[in-house]
C-alpha cells in the first residue's frame, strides 16, 4: 500500500465566538481524508466550507479542536513534519523590500539547504516561474501575477514531496493557469503529492486523481474523479451542485 | 507598516507624558512655593517659567556633579522633616554672613537635604548604587563654566527670573577675564527687570570688586538701595529682603569709605548695623572709621 | 540556529530599506551636530551640556527605533500575510520570536554604533581627548537594556495586536521603569498595607532599567560602575529578556493565525 502523505481522522475545527454571533463556528465538523503518495488530489466545496481551515490545521496556523491531521505520518503540531512540503496561500504576500532572488534565499536558509545548492535552485526556479527579468527587483514593484509567481516558486524551493496549494489559479491570467497547470502535471510525473483546492472544476477534472467535496465542513463525497463520473452519469459540476444541495430559483 | 496619523499623535502624547515626568520635580517645587496652583495650569499657562526652572535646576545638579535627590528623595526627606524636625524652626537663615553670595546662601539651604543616600534596603537597592552618583562633590574650581549653558537656557526661558543671572554672573566673575561677560549679562538682566535691586545690587558689587570702577560701583549701588526701599511693604519683611538690604548697605559703606567719605560710610554701616545679624562685626568697622574721621579732623585741624 | 539567523537578517534588511528608519538616523545626527556646534558665552571648552543634549537624543532615538522596530514585526507579519509561507515552513515559533528579538536588537546596536561614532567625533574636537573604553562601556548598558526595551515591545506585539497602542504603552512602561521604578521601594514604605506591599512587590519584578542608563555619571565625570558590576546587570538583563521572550511565546504559540 501507498504511503499515506495527508491523513485527517475526525477533525474538528471551531472557530471561538466572534462578536455578533452567540455559539463558537464550527468550520470543520469530523473530516476523514487520506490523501496517498504522487496523487493529484482535489479539494473541493463552495465558499466558506471549510478548505482553508483544513489546510490551516495541516500547516499549523490553526489548532484543531479535536481529531487528529498528520503529514508523512507527523503530526502537525511539529514542525518538522513541514520539512518536505510546499505551500502557496490563497491569498500571497511576500516581503516588498526584498527581491525574489533574496526571498528565495531566505526560505532555502530556513530549510537549511546548503548555499552552493540553494544558488543552483534559486536560478532553476526563477526561470521556471519567468521571472529572469525582474528577479533582482524588489517585490513592491511587481504585478499581483508577478507576486503571485514568487509564491509559486517559494512553495517549490526545498522540492517538495507533498505541495498544498490553495485556489493556485485564481487571480491568474489564462497564460498563468496553463503555467500552474503544466507544473501540477509535472510534479505528478515527478512521483510528488498535491493537494489543492479549487472552485475551477474543469481545471480539477483534468488534473485531478482524486477528489473530495466538502459542504458546511462535512465531507459529501470522495472518490476517484473517472467513478464519480461513472457513478452519477454527468459532469463534475453537476454532481457538485446536487451534493451540496443547490436548487435553481426561478428569476422574478 | 508606515505610521499612519494616529500613531504619530500617539507617539507625540508618550513624548509630551515623558516630559512631564522629566519636569515633575521642577513642578513639584513650584507648586510648593505657590500652593494652590493646579499642575495643569502650570503646564499651560507657565510653560516656559517651568522650563527655565527646569534648566536652572540643571546648573545646580551640574555644580553637585550629579548628585542630587529626586523628588522621591524630596517627598520622603520632607516627611522625615516634618516628624522630627516638627518643632524646629526655621532659624537658621539669618546666620549667613553678608557679604555671602546669593548663590551660597540657596546651597547653604539645601545642603543639609543632600544626605539623601540611605543605607540600601534591598539587593536592588544596594546592587543599584553601582550605577548612581553616591558622592556629594562639586565642581572643580575651573569647571564651573559647565553650568552657564543651562542659565543662558534658563535666561531664554524666563527673562524675569532674577537668580540666573545673578547666579550666572557669580560664576562668570569667578574667572578674571569674564567679567566682561558676566557685565553684559547683568546688562540684559536689568533690561528685563529694570527695577530689580537684587540685579542692581550684583551689577554695583562687579564694578566695585571686580572692575575697580566707584563711580559707577556708586551709582549702581545707591539705585539698588532705593529699588529696595520702592518695594512693597510686605516684600521687605522676609529674610531673604533683609539680608538683602544688609549686603547694599555694607557694600556701600565700602565704597564710600574707599573714596574716603567716611561720614557716608557711617552712615550706610548704621543702616547695615541695623538689620545685620551680627551688628558686633559691623559695630567694629564703625568704630574703626569714626577713629581714622577723629584723626583725619585733628589733621586737619593742625593744617 | 540557521533559521533564527536567517529571520533576523530580513528583519535588518527591512530596517535599512525603510525610509522613515534614516530619517530618525539623519535627524538625531543632524541635531547632535547642531548641539555640537552651539556655543554659550563664547565659549567651546564647555562640554557637559553638549554630552548631556546628544546623549539624550541618542537615548530618545535608539528607544524609538527600538520600539517601534520591535512592535511593528510580528503584528506586520501577520497583516502582510508573510508570516505564513514563513510558517509553512519547518519553523518554529519560538525560533520566530527569538529570530525577531535578534534582528531588533542587532538593529539597535548597529545605530547605537553609528550614533556614538558621532558623538565620538564631536565630544573629540571639543577635548581633544576620546575615552574609548567609558564610551564603549556606555554603549554596551545601552545596547543591553534595548535588549530587555525589544523583549518587552515583541510580547507587548502579540498581546495587543495593534503597533501605535502597544508602542506608546511600550514607551510608558519603560519612562515609568526609568524615572519611577528605582524609587518605589522608598515610596512603598511610607503606605498602609496591602497598597505598601504591592508596591514592594512591583519594586522587585520590574526591570531596573535605571541601572543602564550611565549618562549622568559620564556626563559628570564620576567614575563609571566596574566590569563586575556591569557583567552582573548584563546577566540580570538577559535573564529578564529571555523572561520576556518565553512569556512572549507562551502567548504566540497556540494563537490561531487566519489566512
Ligand atoms: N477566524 C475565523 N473566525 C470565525 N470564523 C471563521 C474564521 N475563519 C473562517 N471562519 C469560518 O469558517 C468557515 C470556513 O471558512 P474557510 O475559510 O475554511 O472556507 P473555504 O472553504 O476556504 O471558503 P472559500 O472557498 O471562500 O475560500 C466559514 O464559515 C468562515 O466564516
Ligand atoms: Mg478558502
Amino acid at each position: 500500500m501507498m504511503e499515506s502523505v495527508v491523513q485527517l481522522k475526525n477533525l474538528r475545527v471551531e472557530y471561538p465566538i466572534a462578536s455578533g454571533s452567540s455559539v463558537p463556528k464550527l468550520a470543520v465538523n469530523g473530516l476523514s481524508l487520506d490523501v496517498r503518495q504522487g496523487e493529484v488530489f482535489g479539494f473541493l466545496g463552495p465558499n466558506g466550507a471549510g478548505k482553508t481551515t483544513t489546510m490551516n490545521v495541516l500547516l499549523g496556523f490553526v489548532n484543531a479542536t479535536g481529531g487528529e491531521a498528520r503529514l508523512f505520518g507527523v503530526n502537525v503540531r511539529e514542525p518538522i513534519a513541514r520539512q518536505r512540503i510546499g505551500y502557496l496561500p490563497e491569498l500571497t504576500y511576500y516581503y516588498k523590500f526584498l527581491s525574489a532572488e533574496e526571498i528565495l534565499r531566505f526560505y532555502a536558509k530556513v530549510f537549511g539547504i546548503e548555499r552552493m545548492e540553494a544558488d543552483r535552485r534559486i536560478d532553476r526556479l526563477i526561470k521556471l516561474v519567468e521571472l529572469e527579468h525582474a528577479s533582482k527587483r524588489p517585490l513592491k514593484s511587481y504585478s499581483k501575477g508577478m507576486q503571485q509567481r514568487v509564491g509559486l516558486a517559494q512553495a517549490l524551493i526545498n522540492n517538495p514531496d507533498l505541495l498544498i496549494l490553495d485556489e493556485p489559479t485564481s487571480g491568474l491570467d489564462p497564460i498563468g493557469r496553463m503555467k500552474v497547470r503544466e507544473i501540477i502535471q509535472r510534479l505528478k510525473n515527478e512521483g510528488k503529492t498535491v493537494f489543492f483546492s479549487s472552485h475551477e472544476l474543469g481545471e480539477v477534472e483534468t488534473v485531478c486523481d482524486r477528489v473530495a467535496i466538502v459542504h458546511q465542513g462535512q465531507l459529501r463525497e470522495e472518490g476517484r474523479v473517472a467513478d464519480l463520473l461513472a457513478k452519477y452519469k454527468t459532469g463534475l459540476e453537476q454532481i457538485f451542485l446536487d451534493l451540496i444541495g443547490y436548487k435553481p430559483q426561478a428569476i422574478t | 507598516m508606515h505610521a499612519s496619523p494616529k500613531w504619530i499623535v500617539a507617539l507625540l502624547a508618550t513624548l509630551s507624558v515623558s516630559l512631564a515626568t522629566l519636569l515633575a520635580p521642577t513642578a513639584q517645587q513650584r507648586s510648593e512655593k505657590r500652593g494652590t496652583d493646579g499642575f495643569l495650569k502650570i503646564m499651560l499657562g507657565d510653560g516656559r517659567r517651568l522650563f527655565a526652572k527646569h534648566f536652572f535646576t540643571k546648573a545646580d545638579i551640574y555644580f553637585h556633579s550629579g548628585y542630587y535627590p529626586s523628588i522621591f528623595d524630596q517627598a520622603n526627606q520632607a516627611n522625615q522633616k516634618a516628624i522630627t524636625h516638627a518643632d524646629e524652626d526655621d532659624h537658621h537663615d539669618g546666620k549667613e554672613d553678608h557679604d555671602a553670595h546669593h548663590h551660597e546662601d540657596h546651597d547653604a539651604d539645601h545642603e543639609e537635604g543632600m544626605d539623601f543616600v540611605k543605607e540600601p534596603r534591598d539587593w536592588i537597592e544596594r546592587f543599584g548604587r553601582n550605577f548612581t552618583i553616591n558622592q556629594h562633590t562639586h565642581l572643580a574650581e575651573g569647571k564651573q563654566r559647565e553650568m552657564l549653558p543651562w542659565l543662558r537656557i534658563a535666561a531664554e526661558m524666563d527673562p524675569q527670573m532674577v537668580t540666573t543671572y545673578t547666579t550666572a554672573s557669580y560664576w562668570l566673575r569667578k574667572e578674571k577675564n569674564r567679567v566682561g561677560e558676566a557685565r553684559q549679562f547683568l546688562l540684559e538682566g536689568l533690561r528685563n527687570n529694570p527695577k530689580s535691586d537684587e540685579l542692581l545690587f550684583e551689577l554695583g558689587s562687579l564694578y566695585y570688586n571686580d572692575m575697580a570702577d566707584t563711580n559707577r560701583a556708586r551709582n549702581v549701588m545707591t539705585s539698588a538701595l532705593s529699588a529696595w526701599f520702592a518695594r512693597p511693604s510686605q516684600s521687605k519683611t522676609n529674610n531673604e529682603a533683609i539680608s538683602l538690604l544688609g549686603r547694599i548697605a555694607v557694600n556701600l559703606a565700602r565704597i564710600e569709605r574707599d573714596s574716603g567719605n567716611y561720614v557716608e560710610a557711617i552712615r550706610y554701616f548704621e543702616l547695615g548695623k541695623t538689620v545685620s545679624p551680627t551688628p558686633e562685626g559691623i559695630q567694629a568697622q564703625i568704630d574703626q572709621l569714626r577713629q581714622n574721621t577723629f584723626s583725619n579732623d585733628v589733621q586737619n585741624i593742625r593744617k | 540556529m540557521n533559521t533564527v539567523w536567517a529571520i533576523s537578517t530580513v528583519v535588518i534588511k527591512e530596517l535599512y530599506r525603510r525610509k522613515d528608519f534614516y530619517v530618525l538616523l539623519v535627524l538625531t545626527t543632524l541635531l547632535t551636530l547642531a548641539a555640537g556646534s552651539m556655543s554659550f558665552f563664547n565659549e567651546n571648552t564647555i562640554v557637559r551640556a553638549l554630552k548631556e543634549i546628544c546623549l539624550l537624543l541618542i537615548w530618545i532615538s535608539s528607544l524609538i527605533i527600538g520600539i517601534t522596530t520591535a512592535a511593528r514585526q510580528i503584528p506586520s507579519e501577520k497583516e502582510n500575510r508573510t508570516i505564513f509561507p514563513l510558517l509553512a515552513k519547518p519553523v518554529t515559533r519560538w525560533q520566530v520570536v527569538l529570530g525577531k528579538f535578534l534582528g531588533c536588537w542587532l538593529a539597535c546596536g548597529i545605530t547605537l554604533i553609528v550614533f556614538y561614532v558621532f558623538f565620538g567625533i564631536l565630544v573629540g574636537a571639543r577635548e581633544h581627548t576620546l575615552p574609548v573604553a567609558a564610551f564603549a562601556k556606555l554603549m554596551w548598558m545601552q545596547w543591553v537594556a534595548l535588549g530587555v526595551v525589544v523583549a518587552l515591545a515583541l510580547l507587548g506585539s502579540v498581546v495587543l495586536s495593534a503597533p501605535g497602542p502597544n508602542a506608546t504603552l511600550c514607551f510608558i512602561v519603560v519612562l515609568g521603569v526609568t524615572f519611577v521604578g528605582p524609587h518605589l521601594g522608598k515610596v512603598s514604605v511610607g503606605l498602609t498595607e496591602p497598597a505598601g506591599t504591592l508596591l514592594y512587590s512591583i519594586y522587585f519584578l520590574i526591570p531596573h532599567l535605571e541601572w543602564y542608563d550611565l549618562r549622568d555619571i559620564f556626563i559628570n565625570d564620576q567614575i563609571l560602575p566596574g566590569n563586575a558590576a556591569c557583567f552582573m546587570a548584563t546577566f540580570y538583563a538577559a535573564a529578564y529578556a529571555t523572561l520576556l521572550l518565553v512569556l512572549t511565546w507562551a502567548r504566540f504559540r497556540r494563537q490561531n493565525l487566519n489566512t
